[in-house]
C-alpha cells in the first residue's frame, strides 16, 4: 500500500469522552482526535515527510546564502573598485605633480645655477679640441623614447565581474574535472 | 463541530480576502502615477554623471626635457550645512589663503536661499590645501563640543593646471594655457585639441550592486619639439643681451636646421613666465608681439637682396662673374633708385653686388629678368603666402604683383632690394631654405613627434617647393659666403664658412612715409656652407646703436653662432673635412 492511500483510508479513531455543551471540549477533542490520526501514521512516512521538508529548508537555506554570500562580495567588490579607481586618480594626481617638479629640479635656470655653484663655466670654442677618431661616426639623429601603453584593465579579473551563475558553473566544472594523475 | 468549520473557513475566508487586497494594493501602488515620479527620483538618484577629466598632454624639447607639464591644485569649498564653527572657517581661510573674513563668515552666517556649496578658491596650491587639511583634522580630533573651533564644511578637491617648469623659456613658441583650460598663442593654441584630449561624461551607480569599471579616458597626446633647450636658452641670453646693447625695441632670433625646417631655437621680445600668464596684459600690447618671428611681418629690406639674386642667377641672366658699372642711379618706372650710400660704385660683378649691398645692381637684375620672371621666381619663394608653420597667428606678409592695381613699374625696381613688401622673418627664413638646401625649400615647423597612446607620430619633412635648381643655390650661397669673406663681416665666426646677408630697412609711418631716423635691422646666414646645419635669422628692431646691420645685427649672428657650433657639435670646416675624409 502506497503512503497516499494509507493517508487516505479512514482509521477508526477513538473519540474523547464529551460532555454535551462544552464547546471548548469539542473544539480540543477534535485537536486530539487530529493528533491521534497523526500518529497512527507509520513513523517510516513522518520520517520521510521530515526529511523532505528538512531538504527542502537546507536547499532553500544553501541557495539564499550563497545569493547572499555573492551579493555582499558583490557589493565588496563595487566599492574596492570605487576605491581603486579614486587611488588611481589620486596617483595620476600625484604623478603628474612629481614629473612636473623634476622637469622644475632639472629646468634650465636651475641645473646653470647649480653648475655654476659647483665650479663650471661655460665652454669657449677655444677651450675644444677635436681628436679624430679613426673609424667612429657619431649618431646625429633624434631619438626619443615613447612611453609604454597603459594597459592595466580591471574588468580582466574574475572577481570584479562573474555572475552568480557563471561562478556556480565554474565551481561545478571544477568539481567535474578528473584529478591529475601522477607520474 | 460542523460550527466550528464553518467559522474555520469564515476566518480562512478573510485571509484569503486580506491577502488579494494586498496583492491588488501592489499591484495599484505599482501602476500609480506617484509610482512613476518616484521611479524618476529613483533612477536620479541612482545614477549620476560624472565628467572623467582628460590630463593634457606634455611638451618636451628634442631631448625630452619637459617644457610643459601638469600639477595638481585644488578647489576649497564649503559645503554650508556641515558647517559647524563658522567663524573659525572665516577666520582659517583668511590666515591661510587670505580670504576675505567678513565675506566668509556672512556667506555662512546668512547663505544665500537654496545655497548648497560654494567655492573659496580653484586653485590652492598643494602646501596651502594640505595646511589646512591638518588643521581640518586637529580639529576634528581636539574639539568635540558644540561651538568648539571646527574646520567641518570645508572640501578640498584636486584638479590639475598647467605648469612650465622652465618659465619663460620658449615662451614665445610654447604659448600658454588659460584657467578654462584654453591654449592661448603657440604651441598650446595650434595643438589645443590634441593636447587637451576630450573629457568624458559617464553615467556612474551609486548602488554597489551596479558598480562596473569606469571606462578609461586617455590623456591628450604628448608633443615632442624641435626646439633644443640649451640652445633656445643660449638664443634667448644673446637676444636679451643684443637688445639691451644695441638699444633696440624689440629682437628676434630664430635658428633652424634648413635641412629639414626644424626650429632648433625661436625667441622674440619680450618674453614672459608662462605661469604668472596673467600679466599677458601688461606685457604685450598686441598679440603679434606674443612671437614676433612668426606673427609680425616687416620691409625685410637687403636681405631680400639674396632672393633677387638667386632668381638672376637661376634664370641665367648673369653669373657670378658678370660685371655692370654701377653709376650710383638706375631710373625704373620714372624713379631713380639710389644706393644706401647714394654713391657710384663703379664697375662691380654679382658677388661685389652682394658684398656692397646696392640698390642699383638689384634694380638692374629686376628690370633684367622682367616684371613676369622676378614675380613668378618670388612667388616661388613663397613671398606673400604663408608658410603654414605649426604655430598659431602667422603673418602672411604681402608681395604686390603686376596684377594689383596699385601696382607700378617702380615697385619692380624697389621689392628687388626689399622694400614695398612685407615678410615674416619665419618667411624669409623658408624662403632661404632653398640656398642652403640645394635648392629645395622645407617646410618650418616646431613640432618634431606627436605621442598618443603609445604610438609616435613623427612629422615628415616636407618639401614646399624646387624655386631654383641646386647648382644655383650652391652658386648662391658661395656667392654670399665670399662677399662676408671679402667684406670682412662682423658676423664671420673663425674656422667655419658661413653664408650670409645683412639687412638695413627704413620703418614706413603710418602715412606711408619713411622714417629717415629709424631702421630695422637683420641679418640671415647660414653654415657650414659645404653642408649646412644651421640658419640664422636675427632680427633687431629700431636699434639706437647705429643706423647699419653690419654694426648691430652681424655681432649678434657672430656671438649666437659661436656658440651655436659647440652645442650642435659642429668641428670647424677644416676638422670636419679631416673627418669626413676618412
Amino acid at each position: 500500500m502506497t503512503i497516499l492511500a494509507e493517508l487516505k483510508t479512514p482509521k477508526p479513531q477513538p473519540q474523547p469522552e464529551t460532555k454535551p455543551g462544552s464547546k471548548a471540549y469539542q473544539a480540543v477533542a477534535e485537536a486530539v482526535g487530529t493528533l491521534r490520526q497523526y500518529q497512527d501514521i507509520p513513523l517510516r512516512f513522518q520520517k520521510q515527510w521530515i526529511t523532505a521538508f528538512l531538504a527542502l529548508m537546507i536547499l532553500v537555506g544553501t541557495v539564499g546564502g550563497l545569493y547572499l554570500n555573492v551579493v555582499s562580495r558583490t557589493v565588496i567588490a563595487g566599492r574596492e573598485i570605487q576605491t581603486l579607481q579614486d587611488d588611481i586618480s589620486v596617483g595620476q594626481n600625484t604623478n603628474a605633480d612629481l614629473q612636473t617638479q623634476i622637469a622644475t629640479l632639472l629646468s634650465n635656470d636651475s641645473l646653470q645655477a647649480r653648475a655654476l655653484a659647483a665650479g663650471y663655466v661655460p665652454i669657449k670654442n677655444e677651450d675644444i679640441g677635436y681628436i679624430t677618431v679613426p673609424g667612429y661616426f657619431p649618431q646625429q639623429d633624434m631619438t626619443t623614447v615613447t612611453p609604454p601603453t597603459e594597459n592595466t584593465d580591471l574588468s580582466l579579473s574574475s572577481d570584479f565581474s562573474e555572475s552568480l551563475s557563471s561562478w556556480l558553473t565554474r565551481q561545478i566544472e571544477t568539481a567535474s574535472l578528473p584529478l591529475a594523475q601522477e607520474h | 463541530m460542523k460550527s466550528f468549520q464553518s467559522r474555520a473557513n469564515l476566518i480562512a475566508f478573510f485571509f484569503v480576502l486580506g491577502a488579494l487586497a494586498i496583492v491588488i494594493q501592489v499591484v495599484r501602488i505599482q501602476n500609480s502615477k506617484e509610482a512613476d515620479s518616484f521611479r524618476t527620483w529613483g533612477k536620479e538618484i541612482m545614477w549620476q554623471y560624472e565628467t572623467l577629466p582628460s590630463e593634457r598632454g606634455k611638451i618636451f624639447d628634442q631631448h625630452m626635457h619637459m617644457l610643459a607639464g601638469n600639477k595638481v591644485v585644488y578647489e576649497v569649498g564649503i559645503t554650508l550645512k556641515d558647517v559647524k564653527n563658522a567663524n573659525t572657517v572665516a577666520m582659517t581661510l583668511n590666515t591661510v589663503l587670505g580670504k576675505d573674513y567678513k565675506e566668509i563668515l556672512d556667506l555662512l552666517t546668512n547663505p544665500p536661499a537654496g545655497a548648497v556649496y560654494r567655492v573659496i578658491d580653484q586653485y590652492v596650491d598643494a602646501d596651502k590645501t594640505k595646511q589646512l587639511k591638518d588643521l581640518q583634522s586637529l580639529m576634528k580630533d581636539k574639539y568635540r563640543n558644540d561651538g568648539d573651533p571646527s574646520l567641518a564644511g570645508l572640501g578640498f578637491y584636486a584638479h590639475q593646471i598647467r605648469s612650465y617648469p622652465d618659465k619663460s623659456l620658449a615662451s614665445n613658441v610654447i604659448g600658454f594655457v588659460n584657467l578654462n583650460n584654453q591654449g592661448n598663442y603657440g604651441i598650446e593654441q595650434k595643438y589645443d585639441s590634441l593636447l587637451a584630449g576630450v573629457p568624458k561624461q559617464v553615467l556612474v551607480p551609486k548602488d554597489p550592486n551596479l558598480i562596473t569599471e569606469m571606462p578609461k579616458n586617455p590623456s591628450g597626446a604628448d608633443l615632442i619639439l624641435t626646439i633644443d633647450r640649451d640652445i633656445q636658452s643660449m638664443v634667448e641670453t644673446e637676444l636679451k643681451k643684443g637688445v639691451q646693447d644695441t638699444g633696440a625695441t624689440a629682437g628676434t632670433i630664430v635658428v633652424m636646421d634648413p635641412r629639414t625646417g626644424a626650429i632648433l631655437a625661436m625667441a622674440s621680445t619680450p618674453q614672459m613666465d608662462l605661469n604668472d600668464y596673467t600679466k599677458f596684459g601688461e606685457i604685450y600690447k598686441t598679440a603679434g608681439e606674443f612671437n614676433r618671428a612668426v606673427s609680425v611681418q616687416f620691409e625685410p629690406g637687403s636681405i631680400f637682396k639674396i632672393l633677387t639674386m638667386s632668381a638672376a642667377i637661376d634664370s641665367g641672366r648673369v653669373v657670378p662673374s658678370s660685371t655692370y658699372l654701377d653709376t650710383g642711379f638706375y631710373p625704373i618706372g620714372g624713379v631713380n633708385i639710389v644706393n644706401w650710400d647714394h654713391n657710384a660704385w663703379g664697375v662691380q660683378d654679382m658677388v661685389g653686388c652682394l658684398q656692397h649691398s646696392l640698390n642699383v645692381c638689384m634694380a638692374r637684375l629686376a628690370d633684367l629678368m622682367g616684371q613676369n620672371t622676378f614675380y613668378t621666381y618670388m612667388r616661388r619663394f613663397g613671398i606673400g603666402y604663408a608658410t603654414n608653420i605649426d604655430l598659431s597667428n602667422e603673418a602672411i606678409g604681402h608681395l604686390k604683383d603686376p596684377a594689383d592695381t596699385d601696382w607700378s613699374k617702380v615697385d619692380l625696381g624697389t621689392n628687388s632690394f626689399g622694400q614695398g613688401v612685407s615678410v615674416s622673418p619665419i618667411q624669409m627664413m623658408t624662403a632661404a631654405t632653398a640656398l642652403a638646401n640645394d635648392g629645395k625649400m622645407v617646410y618650418p615647423h616646431v613640432v618634431y613627434a606627436m605621442v598618443s597612446n603609445g604610438s609616435e607620430h613623427i612629422t615628415p619633412t616636407q618639401i614646399l617647393g624646387t624655386p631654383i635648381s641646386p647648382q644655383s643655390a650652391r652658386t648662391v650661397s658661395n656667392m654670399l659666403a665670399d662677399a662676408l669673406q671679402a667684406g670682412q663681416s662682423l658676423a664671420n665666426v673663425k674656422g667655419y664658412r658661413i653664408a650670409g646677408k645683412t639687412g638695413t630697412a627704413s620703418i614706413p609711418g603710418p602715412d606711408g612715409v619713411y622714417d629717415p631716423n629709424l631702421t630695422n635691422q637683420s641679418f640671415m646666414g647660414w653654415g657650414p656652407v659645404d653642408d649646412p646645419k644651421f640658419m640664422v635669422f636675427v632680427w633687431m628692431e629700431r636699434p639706437l646703436k647705429s643706423d647699419w646691420a653690419s654694426y648691430v645685427a652681424s655681432p649678434i649672428f657672430h656671438d649666437v653662432v659661436q656658440k651655436l657650433v659647440v652645442l650642435m657639435d659642429i668641428p670647424p670646416d677644416d676638422i670636419r673635412k679631416q673627418l669626413l675624409g676618412q
